[in-house]
Formats: C-alpha cells, sequence, structure tokens
C-alpha cells in the first residue's frame, strides 16, 4: 500500500504483512512546492499529477521503486488558455481511458489527455460558453460538469458534444459540485458542501433525491464541506471536513449510512512517542525540539503559543 | 465527537471488504477501521517521522 504526498514527490510503502514503513523520496526536481492534484495508476507504474501548468511529470514504479521524471510540451497549450489565476482543484480526479490520461483545465472549457506512452499532450476546446469544473468517464463517453454545477455535457473524443443538460431547472441559486459519478444508468452528482442536502439522480426522469442520513445532519454544520470522496464498485464514500465520519452511499438502492471512526488522543500520544523514539537521532536536534513536538501535539491550536511555551519549559526542567 | 477524541479528517482512504485505510490530514495518522466490526480502528502509524521539506501525507493510497 502506498501513500503519497501531497506537495513533494516522497512516497511512503506500508507493508501489510511485515507492518513495516518504506521510504522514498527523489532529490530530482525536489524544488517543486506546489501540491500533487492526482496520482494515476498505469500497470506499475504511479504518474503523480501537479497543476495543469506544470511542465516537469514524475512517474513512480511500483516494480522498483524508482523514480522517472519528463517533461510535458505544453507551449501550444499556453497559447490557448491563460494559466494565470487558474486554480486548479486539489485532490482533483482524472480519468485513466485508452492510455490516456485525461484532464480537465477547471474554470475553462478546455480538457486534455497524456498519452502515456508517447506522453504527448493533446488538448480539445468544447464548443461552447460553459467553465467546467470536473470530468469522468462511464466506459463510453466523457462527462463533464459545469463549475456553477448547472451543466452536464456528454462528450466523445471523436464525435464531440453528444448531449447537453441544464441541471439546474431555471433556479437561481447555484450548487458546485465535487465530481459527477457514472453508475448504471444514473449520474450521482457529488456534493461539495453540506448545506445541499441531497445529491441528485439526473439521469432517471424527475431525478431521485438521495438524502444525507439524520445522524450526519444532526452532527454536522452546514457550512462545512467535503474533503474528499472516493468510489469503489457500487460504494460512494464522501469525507465530511473536520469530523471523525463518512458517508457510504449504496449506489444501487442509493440509500446513505454514517460511520463514525474514533481514535482518542490517548492512543495518538501513546503511538507517536513510540514512533519518536525509533527516529534517527538527527532528525530531532535537541531535547527541546522532542518537547516541542510533543507539546505542539498534545495540545494542539486550543492551548496559545506562550502556553505551549510555558508548558515545554516545565515538562523540560522535569525531565532534566 | 467528543472532546478527548481527535478530529481526523480523512484526506484519502482506501476500501476493501474488511478494512478502511485511511490518512488523516491534520495529524498523519495512517489507521485502518474495522468495517465488519463497526468501524474499530487501529492505528498503523504517524507519517510525521518521515516529513521531509514540511511534507503532509494526505494523497492515495493503493495496492501494490
Amino acid at each position: 500500500m502506498y501513500i503519497f504526498s501531497n506537495c513533494s514527490y516522497e512516497i511512503i510503502r506500508y507493508d501489510l504483512e511485515s507492518k513495516k514503513f518504506f521510504h522514498y523520496f527523489s532529490n530530482e526536481h525536489k524544488e517543486i512546492f506546489d501540491k500533487v492534484h492526482a496520482v494515476c495508476r498505469i500497470k506499475n507504474d504511479v504518474w503523480i499529477l501537479r497543476d495543469i501548468f506544470e511542465k516537469i511529470l514524475c512517474v513512480f514504479s511500483l516494480e522498483n521503486n524508482s523514480y522517472s521524471f519528463f517533461e510535458l510540451n505544453i507551449s501550444e497549450l499556453l497559447e490557448h488558455v491563460n494559466s494565470k489565476n487558474k486554480k486548479q482543484l486539489v485532490r482533483e480526479k482524472v480519468c485513466l481511458v485508452n492510455q490516456k490520461i485525461w484532464r480537465c483545465i477547471s474554470g475553462t472549457n478546455y480538457i486534455y489527455s497524456i498519452d502515456v506512452s508517447t506522453k504527448l499532450l493533446r488538448f480539445y476546446r468544447i464548443p461552447l460558453d460553459i467553465d467546467f469544473f470536473a470530468i469522468n468517464y462511464d466506459g463510453t463517453y466523457f462527462y463533464l460538469i459545469s463549475s456553477f454545477g448547472d451543466w452536464v455535457i456528454q462528450w466523445d473524443e471523436k464525435k464531440g458534444v453528444i448531449d447537453k443538460k441544464n441541471i439546474n431547472y431555471g433556479k437561481k441559486v447555484y450548487h458546485a459540485f465535487r465530481n459527477i459519478l457514472c453508475i448504471r444508468d444514473m449520474y450521482i452528482l457529488l456534493p461539495f458542501f453540506y448545506d445541499k442536502m441531497e445529491i441528485l439522480n439526473e439521469k432517471k426522469e424527475n431525478g431521485i433525491k438521495c438524502e444525507f442520513p439524520a445522524q450526519f445532519r444532526r452532527i454536522y454544520d452546514k457550512r462545512g464541506l467535503f474533503f474528499n470522496y472516493f468510489q469503489d464498485n457500487e460504494r460512494v464514500l464522501l469525507f465530511p471536513f473536520a469530523g471523525n465520519g463518512l458517508i457510504e452511499i449504496d449506489s444501487q438502492t442509493l440509500k446513505t449510512k454514517y460511520f463514525s471512526i474514533c481514535i482518542s488522543r490517548k492512543e495518538y500520544m501513546k503511538v507517536q512517542i513510540a514512533e519518536y523514539q525509533n527516529l534517527i537521532e538527527s532528525s530531532i536536534s535537541s531535547l527541546d525540539d522532542y518537547i516541542g513536538l510533543l507539546v505542539e501535539n498534545k495540545f494542539n491550536e486550543k492551548v496559545s503559543y506562550s502556553n505551549k511555551q510555558r508548558i515545554g519549559k516545565r515538562i523540560i526542567r522535569k525531565v532534566k | 465527537m467528543r472532546e478527548e477524541e481527535l478530529c481526523l479528517s480523512f484526506s484519502y482512504a482506501y476500501i476493501n471488504e474488511e478494512y478502511l485505510y485511511a490518512v488523516n490530514s491534520k495529524h498523519n495518522i495512517f489507521f485502518r477501521a474495522d468495517r465488519i466490526n463497526n468501524y474499530r480502528t487501529e492505528i498503523l502509524g504517524i507519517l510525521d517521522g518521515f516529513r521531509h521539506l514540511c511534507t503532509f501525507f494526505q494523497i492515495a493510497l493503493m495496492r501494490s
């Protein structure tokens, strides 16, 4: 099992059998600090994708745990799309279709593909006056959702726009959706915010409304947003930001369940202290560093900086 | 969520029939929750120890 960093090319491998961690890091291109937006596995290679306008692409081989880099030719794309003020979605989902990685350039009507074998980039302009936000693929067609969450476009590389559907029904209030999932004969629009208390099944006539679980609505503030989502066959999981729960949506029945996961601060501290003991000496230069880390983690943001310092000093005195 | 619990905010997860593996974005806790036993959790490790250049681990899990 691999865990990828979101702001460097650092990777951790966790061996499920031996329960050991292995650490990988590349010294090449470590100057690039912008966020990793997506990772995409193609056979035994993992493509680490950064911002749309980042020329350097990194590929990590799972076979021999090694890195390789190449430069993508994006000059033609830059002539068409202005890279200024374009903020690509972090935790973006990309599509892998016919050995090509497909991405939507958020906030524009452009999408592009990277051929995995030739490493060539090709971009496409959707001939509509709509800014798109995310892309997905249902096995036959691509689906694009607009930035305002009011249009869904069905698109094909050869045929172009197949279908264009307004899903706002003339309402003046717009809801942003994180992405669109195509499952069987329906698509589920994944919400960004909790205030959109339903997930629409728009492909069927009149749309079926799928409500969030009552327990979730009781616990979470309406202003919050979903951090991420994950699709696994017939299940979709939504992860709310700042909380201990997850929502599981059964795509067959559209029933939703709320699950809560609990890790106590005590348990966390116990594991952390055990792990710090195994750290190599150079990672922590002084006792102050060590105490600082423990205090920081134990009291978190609830204690002011001066209090942390005071508590830290008291611990140091006792330890000495 | 009670006072003595950590706010987990999973940043990404891998799920199979038995377990949900996830990374918490704030504390970099890598844990698994037993789906059969009402999501009972087990911390597998804290990824802070690997931190290099202020990295936060929160992107993806996948089977090798």
